[in-house]
């Protein structure tokens, strides 16, 4: 019985207004952020062209992915110039986007469109399914005919959720194929493989949202009502507790910010040289510019030590908080999966830091032969999957189930009067 | 067959909505049950659907108690509601597809759903006519043609007549009429004196609750029931 339920829910909103309206501008949104990210994506990858450098050059620079086009999350930083010298690590500040009105707002890139718009989307196309029946008085003729309550609320999530999410699919797989006809980008199997994951994880985020909607519309006896609590729900998982999580973590760890770390490292550099300037003043024999770069190295891998520990536990507790939204939780799992997430960012550190452990001495002229070419490939879907992305997936299933759940419970004792 | 043995209801707030109610409809009978508003008719009929639970006594459709097994019971009964509300943006062949496929009839011929719809007197325009442009009259009719596709042998009306024009409310004593004759068990509630001494084979007065007067057509024959119904209605 949920199937005729199902059918008449997509049948009767494939024509309202609502479904043309919210569908037109989904999908003018995901041209913009298709357009967008295939801009970016080129500017990353020219000046990847242009800044790659020779064998056993001292510089880091990483191809961009083409998944950044539909997730960029950290590919500005990822795919950033690193310099090594006596100094350290030097990071080029990020690339300009290729629109830079972007650069005042959010990026509007296919993420983004899961995480808020398709999320609002479902949130407006289920907040009124029980709550709007009961006002027009449909629902007391619905429940006459021995449907039973279970078939009703399953049929009305499930046709609810194929509303919002077939337009969704479509327009996505469409994004898909036009990115891989597009000059530039060299597509594989992975690259269709992270994006099918993507689009799997948008389907349980969609159903999500739509039963956090159908939820709430079987809490209150007015459609008005349910729709304000369905935006609060919205705005609770998708910006308030992502946001809140992230500043609590770091009032909550006390770790000072990436500019004051550098500051620091900056200041002892500044110290090193200027005791060099002093011992040379003294001394003439050669030894102070190692003396001095050995100085600077200690005091980078001091500061190092000191706040590395601080920075992975304040991105492990930040994690910890954000997930505690399911909105939080898809935005780690999408970025990851598409690797331009955190994990990948952490991954790249660690390599960079080991590369410069191993080279510094070479880089530097302290020892002799050249350094080792600089070489990184991004993690692969498995890897991502066993290391952080797991528990996303459950976090995200488990608001899905229990919201699901309960709004499947709270309708059993749904007053139809 | 509907019945009611003891049927009470009293809500979370203390108030007692019916109380011990019994009554018997059997097939090819109009049970019309009077009574001001809060005098417990559409508690009544809401607890025949099962839309709330009974706090003592039965309510049963052919025998199958209500409360205890709703969805069987659901099945051997139509529902028609004071303003007929059906899917706007649907037609009204789409409506009773609709509701038809709910009772488990499939692959309904759009023939079928024409015959029952000129059964119960729409204007053959209206067919493949969204429903939001309908009056109410219409929305009734399209609501006894929702009942009378369902096939079930008890129909329980709750003011059906209520608001309609006079020619509408007439069409729809006929169409009463005509499903008795077929075998129907009907229970209808209402405010309408008139209408109940019209169609009515049983009539019942309630009030606050409880069922204080019920007289069959041929004890009517020479009692004005309005006088009757005032004069309860006036008693402590």
């Amino acid at each position: 019985m949920i199937w005729p339920i199902a059918r008449k829910e997509i049948l009767e909103n494939l024509l309202s207004y609502r479904f043309f309206i919210l569908t037109g501008l989904l999908a003018l949104l995901m041209v913009v952020a298709v357009i967008v990210g295939y801009g970016d994506f080129l500017q990353r990858l020219e000046n990847y062209e242009v800044l790659r450098p020779p064998p056993n050059s001292p510089v880091i620079i990483i191809e961009p992915t083409p998944t950044s086009i539909l997730a960029e999350g950290l590919e500005a930083n990822l795919t950033r110039l690193h310099e090594v010298s006596f100094l350290g690590i030097q990071i080029q500040r990020n690339q300009q986007s290729v629109n830079r009105i972007f650069a005042l707002f959010a990026v509007p890139d296919m993420l983004f469109i899961i995480k808020v718009v398709l999320a609002l989307i479902a949130v407006l196309f289920s907040f009124d399914a029980i709550a709007f029946e009961k006002e027009q008085g449909t629902l007391k003729l619905l429940l006459s005919n021995g449907i039973r309550r279970h078939s009703l609320i399953l049929g009305k999530l499930f046709g609810r959720f194929a509303l919002v999410f077939a337009p969704f699919a479509v327009l996505f797989l469409l994004a898909l194929l036009a990115i891989s006809l597009l000059p530039a980008v060299a597509v594989t199997g992975t690259f269709w493989l992270k994006n099918f994951i993507t689009l799997l994880v948008a389907c349980v985020y969609t159903l999500l949202f739509t039963a956090i909607g159908t939820f709430v519309s079987s809490m209150v006896h007015r459609s008005s009502t349910s729709m304000v609590i369905g935006l609060t729900f919205w705005l609770l998982f998708v910006f308030i507790i992502p946001n809140f999580g992230t500043l609590l973590a770091k009032t909550l760890s006390g770790v000072p910010t990436s500019d004051r770390i550098e500051m620091e490292g900056r200041l002892s550099t500044i110290q090193a040289i200027y005791e060099r300037i002093q011992r040379e003043k003294e001394s003439r024999d050669g030894s102070e510019g190692r003396r001095m770069i050995q100085q600077i190295r200690e005091s980078t891998l001091r500061l190092v030590e000191l706040y590395q520990p601080k920075m992975n536990s304040l991105t492990r507790l930040t994690k910890s908080i954000v997930r505690c939204s399911p909105s939080g939780a898809m935005h780690f799992l999408i970025t990851d999966v598409a690797s331009t997430g955190l994990y990948e960012e952490a991954r790249m550190k660690d390599a960079v830091v080991q590369y410069v452990n191993r080279n510094f001495g070479r880089i530097n002229q302290l020892e002799q032969g050249s350094p080792d070419t600089f070489l990184y490939t991004r993690s692969s879907l498995s890897e991502v999957l066993a290391e952080t992305a797991f528990i996303d997936i459950l976090v995200v299933f488990f608001y899905a189930a229990f919201f699901i759940g309960a709004a499947y419970v709270r309708f059993l004792v749904y007053d139809p009067r | 067959m509907i019945q009611a043995t003891d049927l009470t209801k009293r809500y979370e707030d203390n108030l007692l909505a019916l109380d011990h109610l019994n009554l018997t409809i059997q097939p090819n009978q109009i049970y019309c049950l009077l009574g001001a508003n809060g005098a417990g008719k559409t508690t009544t009929i809401n607890l025949f659907f099962n839309f709330i639970e009974p706090t003592s006594g039965t309510a049963t459709i052919n025998g199958i108690d209500c409360a205890k097994n709703p969805i069987e019971a659901k099945k051997h009964a139509a529902y028609v509601s004071e303003n007929v509300m059906l899917y706007g943006n649907f037609t009204a062949r789409q409506n009773l597809d609709f509701f038809t496929s709910l009772t488990g009839r499939k692959n309904m011929r759009k023939e079928d759903t024409y015959v029952v719809m000129r059964e119960v007197g729409l204007p053959e325009r209206a067919f493949e006519q969204r429903v939001k442009t309908f009056s109410k009259g219409m929305r009734q009719k399209l609501g006894i043609a929702i009942a009378i596709l369902k096939r079930a042998p008890a129909l329980l009306l709750d003011e059906p007549t209520s608001g309609l024009d006079p020619k509408a409310a007439a069409d729809f004593v006929s169409l009463l009429f005509k499903l008795r004759s077929e075998g129907k068990a009907i229970l209808m509630s209402t405010h309408d004196v008139f209408r109940a001494k019209e169609v009515a084979d049983i009539v019942g007065i309630m009030k606050e609750g409880t069922l204080i007067m019920e007289k069959t057509k041929e004890e009517l024959q020479y009692e004005d029931l309005e006088k009757l119904y005032l004069k309860y209605m006036e008693i402590g």
